[in-house]
């Protein structure tokens, strides 16, 4: 089969696009529910000073929200959103591989409040590795292909 | 008509000529474009902060932290002794059969410590809302109620066996002279789940 004349990658990427960019919608906007919830949750790690926990809380959910909005839009947009997913998805990766590595028993707080996290509320930080890396990779590679689409004109 | 097929063949190319062979735009651009990204969104959090009714501060504090002020609040504002030193009996924990028996037959006082949010969508029927996080502006509202029935247990739950809400409330309450509390340590995930009568706003028609 010629592999240019398969249609179904652009399906494929749609399908990954709209269910990244909504786990990260989701996830920004349940954190927004309860500010302080979401700041004992990143003091738990134990990663942040503490002038810095209550800004990062302010940020975070809007940050989810506005990548994952990018990321379904379309060229430099797009591509701005995703490369906006993959970090932020690296950096909790090293968080939670931090605090799995210190034996902390903390909640993720991936969703806010334990209650609207369906997976990773048992203080089983393994899952919610599991999930950050799938979710890594599949943003690796929207990003990837976001790069291939954008081109500047000279 | 070769004009025509020149404008089809463009149509049908996956992209303009002209932006197959431009530049692409580094990595660089993207670090650069996602901390315009960030700020923006710092911007925007601090906006939706300093809109909320209890914004958060711009340092943290701990939960613990927070709940000693409120309690040094409360206790300044009507001179309440802050009990000191008073060997206080210990917040018995309850299981369900024991909590939906206080709660049928009326033994006393109902608090739920979650927030003012989730009170307002479904609690145990006469429960009074005591979110652990408006300690010090809402137990002034309460403090009649509760004053009242100082010498008659007081159950208290949140959102199950994880939240620490009941705890830090009965904490507080302990250090403002309540002595008879009960929490009912599975709260409301065990409440709702079970099927038992519930109260609130989700459940109007």
């Amino acid at each position: 089969m010629n592999p240019a004349a398969w249609k179904g990658g652009p399906a494929i990427l749609w399908f990954l696009r709209l269910a990244l960019s909504g786990i990260f919608i989701y996830a920004g906007a349940s954190k927004l529910r309860d500010p302080s919830a979401f700041a004992e949750s990143i003091a738990s790690y134990q990663l942040l000073p503490a002038v810095l926990i209550d800004p990062a809380a302010l940020t975070l959910p809007p940050l989810e929200i506005f990548a994952g909005v990018l990321a379904l839009i379309d060229g430099r947009l797009r591509r701005i959103g995703a490369f906006g997913l993959l970090t932020m998805l690296a950096v909790f990766l090293v968080a939670l591989a931090s605090a799995q590595s210190r034996g902390l028993s903390i909640d993720c707080g991936c969703f806010g409040a334990d209650k609207f996290d369906a997976l990773a509320s048992t203080k089983n930080l393994w899952i919610a590795l599991l999930r950050d890396a799938v979710l890594l990779v599949t943003a690796g590679g929207l990003y990837v292909a976001s790069r291939r689409d954008v081109v500047e004109p000279r | 008509m070769e004009n025509a097929d020149a404008v089809h063949e463009i149509m049908q190319s996956p992209r303009p000529r002209a932006l197959r062979e431009g530049k692409r735009p580094g990595t660089g651009s993207d670090v650069i474009a996602l901390l315009v990204l960030a700020t923006g969104s710092l911007a925007v959090g601090v906006a939706i902060n300093a809109l909320r009714a209890k914004p958060l501060p711009w340092v943290y504090r701990s939960r613990v932290q927070a709940m000693e002020t409120a309690v040094a609040q409360v206790a300044d504002s009507a001179s309440t002794p802050v009990a000191n030193g008073d060997p206080a009996e210990l917040p018995h924990e309850i299981r369900l059969e024991e909590f939906q028996d206080f709660v049928a037959a009326h033994k006393g006082l109902v608090l739920d410590a979650r927030p003012a949010v989730f009170y307002r969508e479904s609690h145990v029927p006469g429960a009074l809302s005591l979110p652990r996080e408006t300690f010090a502006e809402d137990y002034p509202r309460l403090r009649g109620t509760l004053e009242s029935s100082k010498n008659r247990p007081i159950a208290i739950y949140c959102s199950g066996a994880d939240c620490p809400d009941s705890q830090l409330l009965t904490d507080a309450l302990t250090k403002l002279g309540y002595r008879h509390l009960l929490i009912y340590t599975s709260g409301w995930d065990e409440w709702s789940q079970t099927g038992l009568p519930q109260e609130g706003a989700s459940l109007q028609p």
